[in-house]
Order: C-alpha cells, then sequence, then structure tokens
C-alpha cells in the first residue's frame, strides 16, 4: 500500500557526494522529511525521497555543503510526463475507462439462487414478461416492483429479494417447501388409492411358495401356479350361518405377502464386429467472440474437409471481469476432433466381458426386489460372429401387488 | 532513580530515555529512541542516545527507513557496543 502511495506520488533516487553524512542525516531526521533505503557507497550515499520533500532538502543542502544528484525518477508524474506527447495513448485510456463505465451502468448477467421447484428458465421468462432481462439498465431496477411481481406470479414463493452487485443481477428466493410436500402427499393419494377396498394381483407368472394373509380371504395356496394379474387375496369375504348359507359380504383392501417362485429367461446376442471412432489426433480450435450480432472468429476460413468426420465440442462462457462484472461479450470455443470409422471384431475375452457386464446388470436389475436367488443357469457362448447369453434366473419375489379396487 | 520507577511501574524506555532496540536474528536492527547520527558507513552505524552511545558493527548496513524516534537497519550484524 505504502509503495502504491509512493508511486503515485512519485519519487526519486538521490546521490549525495560528502565527508560528513551523519551532519546531512540529522538534519533531515530535525525536519522531519521521510528520506527510506539509506545506502552508503565508497564515495557517495544515495536514498530515496518523495518529489513533495524535495524542496525542503535545499536549505540542508546548502548548510551541509553536500554535493547533490538526482540519479532516478519513479513513479507516476514522471511518467505522465515522459509519455506526454504519446495523446492516442491517454485518448485509449480514457476511452476505455468510459466504456467499460458506460457498460457498468447496465445489467449483464441474471442468477436466480434457492429455487428449487422452479427452474431458472421459467423465472427467467417471466422476468422478460414483466421487461426485466440483460442489458436493462440498472436505474430502470425497481426492486421492490420485482419482488412483488414474483411472489404475486408464483404463489409458493413466499419470499423474494433482488441483489444488484456489479452488472449481476441477483434474485433471491425462498420458496414454501411445505407446500411442496403437500402437493407431493395428494399425488400419491391419487395414485395408491389407499385405503380403498379391493384385491391383491399377481404382478408376474410365478408358483407359490408361501401366503401370509393380513386381510382379505386367500384364493391360492403354496404349489400353485398362478398367471399374471391372478387374484391372489380377494377383498370380498362372506359371513357365513351355522348352517353355511351366506349372513352377508364384507369389503376390505385386500393385504398380505405372497412369495412366488419366478422364473426369469434371458435370452441376448451380442454381435462381434463393430464400427469403431478412431481420432487421428487432429484438432481445430475456433475461437468467436459475440457481441449482440456481431461475432468474431479467431479461425474465418476453417477448412473442414467433405469426406472427412469431426466431433465438435463447444464451450459457451460470458466473459466476466473481476467476480461480478460480466461483460454482454460470449466467448465460444469450439474444438473440432477429426476421426474416421474402421471395422473391428471384439476378441474372445472382450466379447465375455462386456456380456458379463451385461448378465450382470441384469441380474441386478432382478435382484432389486427379490428375496433370494434360487437357481441361476445362465451360459455364456461364443462364436465367430456372435455372442449369445441364454439361461433362466429363478429367483423368490414378493409378487402381490394392489389393484382392481371395487367402485 | 530506577527503584522509584521499579516501584511506581513508569515505563522505563521513557523514564530513563533509555534506547530501545528489538534485533531480528542477525539481520535487522529496529532502534527507538535515539537522539541523532553519530557516524554512518556501510560497516558501522553509530547512534547517541541520551546517555550513552551505541554501535553496530556489521557489513553491508544500510538504514531502511528513519523518524525522529526510531530507526530501521538492515545488513549482517556482526557486533553491538555500547560506550
Amino acid at each position: 500500500m505504502e509503495k502504491l502511495l509512493r508511486f503515485y506520488k512519485g519519487y526519486v533516487r538521490v546521490d549525495v557526494y560528502s565527508g560528513n553524512i551523519e551532519r546531512f542525516l540529522n538534519m533531515v531526521i530535525f525536519r522531519n522529511i521521510c528520506i527510506w533505503d539509506i545506502t552508503k557507497e565508497e564515495n557517495y550515499t544515495y536514498f530515496y525521497i518523495n518529489i513533495d520533500d524535495i524542496y525542503k532538502l535545499k536549505q540542508i543542502i546548502k548548510k551541509t555543503k553536500v554535493g547533490f544528484k538526482i540519479r532516478e525518477r519513479y513513479g507516476l508524474p514522471f511518467f505522465l510526463f515522459a509519455n506526454r506527447k504519446r495523446k492516442a495513448f491517454f485518448i485509449g485510456f480514457f476511452i476505455g475507462w468510459v466504456i467499460v463505465y458506460i457498460m457498468s451502468l447496465y445489467i449483464w448477467n441474471i442468477d436466480f439462487q434457492g429455487n428449487f421447484k422452479h427452474t431458472d428458465s421459467e423465472l427467467y421468462r417471466f422476468l422478460e414478461e414483466i421487461n426485466i432481462k440483460e442489458g436493462i439498465k440498472k436505474e430502470k431496477i425497481d426492486g421492490e416492483k420485482i419482488e412483488k411481481a414474483i411472489r404475486n406470479k408464483f404463489f409458493d414463493i413466499t419470499w423474494a429479494s433482488v441483489d444488484i452487485s456489479g452488472t449481476k443481477l441477483t434474485i433471491h428466493i425462498r420458496e414454501n417447501i411445505n407446500e411442496l410436500d403437500k402437493d407431493n402427499e395428494e399425488n400419491d393419494d391419487v395414485n395408491l388409492n389407499e385405503d380403498k377396498p379391493g384385491d391383491l394381483l399377481s404382478s408376474k407368472e410365478a408358483e407359490i411358495v408361501s401366503i401370509i394373509t393380513r386381510s382379505g380371504k386367500p384364493m391360492v395356496k403354496p404349489k400353485d401356479i398362478v398367471e399374471k394379474g391372478a387374484v391372489l387375496i380377494s377383498g370380498k369375504y362372506e359371513l357365513y350361518k351355522d348352517d353355511m348359507t351366506v349372513l352377508n359380504e364384507r369389503i376390505v383392501r385386500a393385504d398380505g405377502d405372497v412369495v412366488g417362485k419366478v422364473t426369469y429367461t434371458i435370452d441376448e446376442v451380442i454381435e462381434r464386429d463393430f464400427v469403431k471412432k478412431v481420432y487421428t489426433g487432429k484438432e481445430f480450435t475456433v475461437n468467436k467472440y459475440i457481441l449482440g450480432e456481431y461475432e468474431i472468429a479467431s479461425r474465418l476460413r476453417f477448412i473442414k474437409e467433405k469426406d472427412k468426420k469431426y466431433d465438435v465440442y463447444t464451450y459457451n462462457e460470458q466473459i466476466v471481469l473481476g467476480d461480478s462484472f460480466y461483460l454482454p461479450v460470449f466467448n465460444e470455443k469450439m474444438i473440432y476432433r477429426e476421426y474416421y470409422l474402421e471395422d473391428d471384431i471384439y476378441s474372445e475375452n472382450m466379447v465375455k466381458e462386456l456380456a458379463n457386464k451385461k448378465l450382470m446388470y441384469k441380474i441386478k436389475k432382478i435382484e432389486e426386489n427379490t428375496i433370494q436367488i434360487l437357481e441361476n443357469n445362465v451360459k455364456i457362448e461364443v462364436d465367430d460372429k456372435i455372442c449369445r447369453i441364454y439361461g433362466q434366473v429363478t429367483v423368490l419375489e414378493y409378487i402381490g401387488v394392489f389393484g382392481g379396487t371395487y367402485e | 532513580m530506577e527503584k522509584l520507577i521499579d516501584t511506581l511501574q513508569l515505563p522505563k524506555d521513557l523514564m530513563l530515555g533509555a534506547l530501545n532496540i528489538r534485533l531480528l536474528g542477525q539481520y535487522e536492527a529496529y532502534i527507538e529512541n535515539y537522539k541523532s547520527i553519530i557516524e554512518y558507513n556501510d560497516k558501522t552505524i553509530s547512534l547517541l542516545g541520551k546517555n550513552t552511545k551505541v554501535t553496530f558493527i556489521g557489513e553491508k548496513l544500510r538504514i531502511v527507513c528513519f523518524s525522529k524516534d526510531d530507526m530501521r537497519i538492515k545488513g549482517c550484524l556482526h557486533e553491538i557496543k555500547y560506550d
């Protein structure tokens, strides 16, 4: 900081030739003049002093009769003086500052914070409706008005706050999460039809292993084989009199655990020949700077050969000065990677590995709602052209699913 | 005099006008309460206190900055002598 101040004010290096430097220094101390980095060479002493203080030295120099010379000049005043004839430089500098200042009067980036349910683009669209978009003048932004508009439009936003820092407009939002939960719960109710009476159905073709009924009337017994959609536990049951005539019929929501033996058949074929992407290692980068409708590309005449294929990666970012000074300039970087296609064939090991991976994935998916795997006799066979995965997996799982409500 | 200052718990450097020297290793010295410079070159720096004289002996000595009351010396210090 001190150095910056010195640079701003300007300072000089002074050489002093004298036998009696001590007297000179004592007088400098006595007059409270600030000098620093005093170094004694063989026949002279040099030090640094602010240009404001140099006139105060004159009297001391007279009194002590020392030889005195200004050796070097540092700092802004000298720099400006040396460059006084370079008008274009100063004009450019000035125009630069003016442009930066004018730019800083507008908003160039809008950001939302704290939104979970409403997406950024949804809020952004709404802001556009009320004429708040990038490129608007800062002074035209009325924070309270925006906050009110947002709260009126979205009922579940309970709190909104508008904050401008630099050229970035940040809108902080608090959503009513309880309301969100309530919505979800309502949806769940509709889907599940909880408390409504109905049957428990089989979700799969299976052999019944065990059945535990909590409510309702069991319709199957162990070792029965059921189709998909068959009624496992009925929600209707009758109460009989002593003479076996029906007294009345009751309707409940059927509930229970039904475990079935389910067999999954796996039959998959992987072809051994495939098309491979081979990158040639050739790469082109096109840098584009986009300002509104204008754009400047670094490689205007990019030669794209017709019969060659390219992968294109595009990166797009807005240019920021510091943390929050967003400029209306976008940098688009496109990287072209050249490749060609080549026919290839999987080796036996490779194809086996691939098949294993596929099988593991399938079994994992089956396992998700399974109690136990009883039997797994899936085989992997490889011949010249294809690899075949086939076989059956037998598992125990809960097959009951609620459905078939009575109206 | 010293006893009196001790009993009254007054700041000694102010009351006695003694030199207050702080050293940073062998490379830097910070001196307060000096009166004037007696000798200055790259091998010796002599300072006058209220009732003592102190001499720093070393190599490549230079005064980094100073004001009326304090001074910072840098260089390779070998000796500090009181007369």
